[in-house]
C-alpha cells in the first residue's frame, strides 16, 4: 500500500498567532492587538487579497445566506414547517417561501412536505436571534424524492466540493449515484444498486477524514477508476 | 503503599533535600498526558492525566438552548464536574455535594473568559467532567482536559486555558501540588490562564502565602502553564496529524 499523502495542511488551535498586522482576520480567526489569532482548532488558509482564515475541522452547522442546505422537517406548524439543518439553529420555512398560499383551515402542509422529508432548500435571512429562514422557490430546491441520507462534518464539504467544483464534477461524472450535497454536511446518496451507495458512502467517508490533506482529489480519482474504471479514456 | 494516616508534618512533605513526597523537586510539575477525542458521541472529548489524576471531559453543543436558559446576545455554558465514588482512597458518595456544585462554578469561571460565546447566541454549551481518580489539583486537571474538550468540538476560542495550583509545604513554595501536600500543606494556590493572552482566568486560595509569595506563585505557575500548554497543544494537533506521520515516517 503507497499512500501518497504529500503534506498535511497546517493544524492551528485556537489562541495560535496567525500572522502579525497588516494580514486581515477572515473567518475564524479574531484581531488582538494588531495581531490575528486563530479562534478554531482547524487549518489555515492564507490568501493574499483575502487575508488569512481558518477552517475548523469540526463543529456544527452555522447558516449562511445564500447557502444551499439539504434539511429534514421534523414539524409541520399551521404555516410554516420547522426544519432540522444539522445546526444548533433549527430553519424555518414559511408557506410563502414555499411558494403556496395558505389558508391554515383548508391546506394541510402536509400536503407539501410531511415530517421526515428531505428537502433541498437555500438559507435567505439569519440573523443569530430569529431562526434562519429557508426558501424552496428557486429552481432544483424543493422535496427530495428518495435517496440515502448521511451526514459529515459541515466545515469538511467544501472538501466534498472542491475548487470550483472539482471534486463533485469527477464524482458526479464517475460515481453511479447521484449527490445532493448539502453545505450543512447532510448528504443524499440516490439511485444506484446497493454496492454503488455502500461505494459512495466509503468515498465521502474517505473525503471527510482527510479533507486536511493535499492531493486528496487525486487520490480520489484514483479509487474511482480502480472501481469503474477510466471513463475518460 | 498509599499513606493514609494523620496529618503530615511539614519536614515529612520536603525533605531537607528538597524532596516532595513523590520524589519530585519543588519546581518539578507532574507527568502531563492528553488525549483529544477519546469519546465518539460527544462533540468534543479530552482525558488528562496529571499525576494521578484522571480526568475525562466531554462537551455537547452548541445546541438550541431551552426557552428559560437562552441569551439572546451569547451562548450559555453550562460544567458539571463529578467525582466518581472510586476516585478517592475513601468511597465518595456518587451524589452531587456543595463542593463538586461549588468546583463546578469555578472551572465554568475559568473557561468562559475563553470562549467567544458571543458567536452562538441562544445555544447552550455543556461540558461534562467526570474525576475518575483524584489526586490532588482536580480543579486545575479538569480545566486543562475542559478546554481542550471545548477546542476539539470545534467551539470559538481565543485561546485554550491551561491551569496548576501551586502549594506551600514547609515554608516553601511547590509547583502541582499532590493530594498530601494539598491536605497537609500551608496553602493551595490554584491559577488557570489563558497562555497567549497571559491572563488569569481563575485564582483561588485557601491557606496563608505572604504578598511576595503570591507574586512569586504566579511566576511559578506561568513557567508551569507553558510546558502544560504545549502538551494540550500537541494533544490537539497529533488527532490531526497521523496522516502526516506515515508519509514522513
Amino acid at each position: 500500500m503507497s499512500e501518497r499523502i504529500e503534506k498535511v495542511r497546517e493544524v492551528v488551535v485556537p489562541g495560535e498567532r496567525l500572522s502579525d498586522e497588516g494580514a486581515r482576520a477572515g473567518e475564524g480567526c479574531y484581531r488582538d492587538d494588531s495581531a490575528v489569532f486563530s479562534s478554531f482548532l482547524g487549518v489555515v488558509e492564507r490568501d493574499e487579497q483575502r487575508g488569512v482564515r481558518v477552517r475548523p475541522l469540526r463543529g456544527k452547522y452555522m447558516p449562511k445566506v445564500d447557502d444551499f442546505v439539504v434539511g429534514k422537517v421534523i414539524e409541520v406548524g399551521l404555516t410554516d414547517w420547522t426544519v432540522d439543518i444539522n445546526s444548533p439553529y433549527v430553519g424555518r420555512l414559511d408557506s410563502r417561501d414555499a411558494g403556496i398560499e395558505v389558508d391554515p383551515i383548508t391546506v394541510d402542509l402536509r400536503r407539501y412536505f410531511d415530517v421526515g422529508d428531505y428537502i433541498g432548500a437555500k438559507v435567505i435571512s439569519f440573523d443569530r436571534v430569529t431562526p434562519p429562514s429557508l426558501t424552496v422557490r428557486e429552481r432544483g430546491l424543493g422535496k427530495i424524492r428518495g435517496g440515502i441520507p448521511i451526514s459529515i462534518i459541515p466545515s469538511r464539504v467544501p472538501r466534498v466540493i472542491g475548487k470550483k467544483g472539482s471534486m463533485i464534477s469527477m464524482l458526479d461524472k464517475m460515481l453511479k449515484t447521484k449527490l445532493v450535497v448539502g453545505q450543512n454536511g447532510y448528504i443524499i446518496i440516490q439511485g444506484g444498486t446497493p454496492e454503488d451507495v455502500s461505494f459512495t458512502i466509503s468515498i465521502l467517508r474517505k473525503i471527510e477524514e482527510e479533507a486536511y490533506t493535499y492531493g486528496l482529489t487525486d487520490r480520489i480519482k484514483e479509487l474511482l477508476i480502480k472501481r469503474y474504471g477510466d471513463q475518460d479514456g | 503503599m498509599e499513606i493514609k494516616m494523620a496529618k503530615l508534618s511539614q519536614e515529612e512533605l520536603l525533605t531537607d533535600e528538597g524532596i516532595r513526597t513523590d520524589g519530585r523537586k519543588i519546581d518539578e510539575a507532574r507527568p502531563f498526558e492528553v488525549e483529544v477525542g477519546v469519546l465518539t458521541q460527544a462533540d468534543g472529548s479530552a482525558l488528562v492525566r496529571q499525576g494521578k489524576n484522571l480526568i475525562l471531559a466531554g462537551v455537547m453543543g452548541p445546541y438550541e438552548a431551552e426557552r428559560h436558559s437562552q441569551f439572546l446576545d451569547r451562548s450559555s455554558l453550562r460544567v458539571r464536574y463529578h467525582m466518581q465514588p472510586y476516585s478517592t482512597n475513601e468511597r465518595k458518595s456518587p451524589t452531587y455535594s456543595r463542593r463538586e456544585i461549588e468546583l463546578s462554578r469555578a472551572i465554568r469561571e475559568a473557561l468562559e473568559p475563553a470562549i467567544i460565546l458571543t458567536e452562538l447566541p441562544r445555544t447552550q454549551i455543556d461540558v461534562f467532567v467526570e474525576v475518575l481518580q483524584a489526586d490532588g489539583g482536580t480543579r486545575c486537571a479538569s480545566v486543562n482536559a475542559a478546554s481542550v474538550a471545548l477546542a476539539d468540538a470545534g467551539i470559538p476560542m481565543r485561546d485554550l486555558v491551561t491551569a496548576v495550583a501551586i502549594g506551600k509545604v514547609r515554608d516553601t513554595l511547590v509547583v502541582d501540588i499532590n493530594d498530601l501536600e494539598d491536605e497537609n500543606g500551608q496553602a493551595d494556590f490554584p491559577i488557570a490562564m489563558m497562555p497567549n493572552k497571559g491572563k488569569i482566568t481563575l485564582l483561588q486560595m485557601n491557606g496563608l502565602l505572604t504578598q511576595e509569595e503570591i507574586k512569586r506563585s504566579v511566576e511559578m505557575a506561568k513557567r508551569v502553564i507553558n510546558s502544560l500548554y504545549t502538551v494540550q497543544v500537541n494533544a490537539l494537533k497529533k488527532k490531526y496529524a497521523p496522516l502526516a506521520a506515515s508519509n514522513e515516517g
